[in-house]
């Protein structure tokens, strides 16, 4: 890897991870356990269109375990893995089908981070109640999902061309 | 952005909307089912106000019943999610503190749990 490599890699888990901190000050406005807005997203998908799948999910794992032993706990740990696993593997399958632009990458990664979620706390729960609360995040979804989405398409040609330099 | 991005998002909402109008008919319960692990503990009177501490060995919650609503408000969970979602009284309406393993279920009647659980 080269020295311009690891800078901005390092830069993008910074970024990821100072914008995972700053969703935990903010009142959860949907009322769901755990429910986050995500939108350090844009950061793992801007880096998986600069650099590679490779490079996202290592910047990805890197703020997991960073936000988990800064401001979370174990817990919080394994529940955005749960999330982080799913989305990332379907963001992988999206984006390599071409079908997409960013914005329904991101929009698929946000449902399946959800679905992942959902589907550890019921586990958890052993219980399905929690399901009730699926059709309300999906709807979020489609918020949150298209502002992360949006962002890759604004910021990664111009982060393209600093590299370039 | 590409055509298929907007299909996305129309279908993401037409699956999501119709839920969440149905359940907005759902009618005020009666009745709560506090689970944890998934097991029935208790099943709580929505109708007596009270005030409710549960302890499990994840930790406790303590439960307010109100003016026909139930709610958290007091727990030694490290996020207090459950705290932060307030009182809930609609059927199906849930609280989870999912540290704790610890579910609240808005259920309309007693008797209709149990047939429905048996």
């Amino acid at each position: 890897m080269k020295a311009k490599k690891i800078t901005f890699l390092g830069l993008f888990t910074a970024v990821a991870l100072v914008v995972s901190f700053l969703e935990t000050l903010i009142p959860n406005i949907v009322p769901i356990p755990g429910f986050k807005l995500g939108l350090a997203n844009f950061a793992i998908l801007l880096v998986m269109y600069l650099y590679g799948f490779k490079e996202a999910v290592i910047v990805d794992f890197l703020r997991i375990v960073l936000a988990a032993v800064l401001f979370g706990s174990l817990f919080s740990f394994f529940y955005a893995l749960s999330g982080a696993v799913l989305a990332l593997t379907i963001e992988i399958i999206i984006k390599k089908s071409n079908k997409f632009s960013p914005v329904g990458v991101s929009l698929f990664g946000a449902v399946f981070h959800n679905l992942g979620q959902f589907i550890l706390a019921s586990f958890i729960l052993k219980s399905f109640g929690i399901m009730y609360y699926l059709p309300l995040t999906l709807l979020f979804c489609i918020l949150t999902g298209s502002i992360n989405g949006y962002l890759v398409i604004l910021l990664k040609d111009r982060i393209k061309n600093i590299n370039k330099n | 952005m590409k055509k298929n991005d907007f299909l996305l998002i129309i279908i993401i909402a037409l699956i999501s909307i119709p839920l969440i109008v149905l359940f907005l008919f759902n009618r005020e319960g009666n009745y709560a089912l506090v689970k944890v692990d998934g097991v029935q503990k208790r099943i709580i009177d929505l109708n007596k106000d009270d005030t409710i501490r549960f302890e499990t060995e994840y930790g406790y919650n303590i439960i307010e019943v109100k003016d026909g609503k139930i709610g958290i408000i007091e727990a030694d969970c490290p996020n207090h999610d459950c705290i932060n979602k307030g009182f809930v009284k609609r059927n199906n309406e849930s609280i989870i503190c999912l540290p704790h393993h610890f579910e609240i279920t808005v259920i309309s009647d007693n008797e209709e749990y149990d047939a429905f659980s048996r």
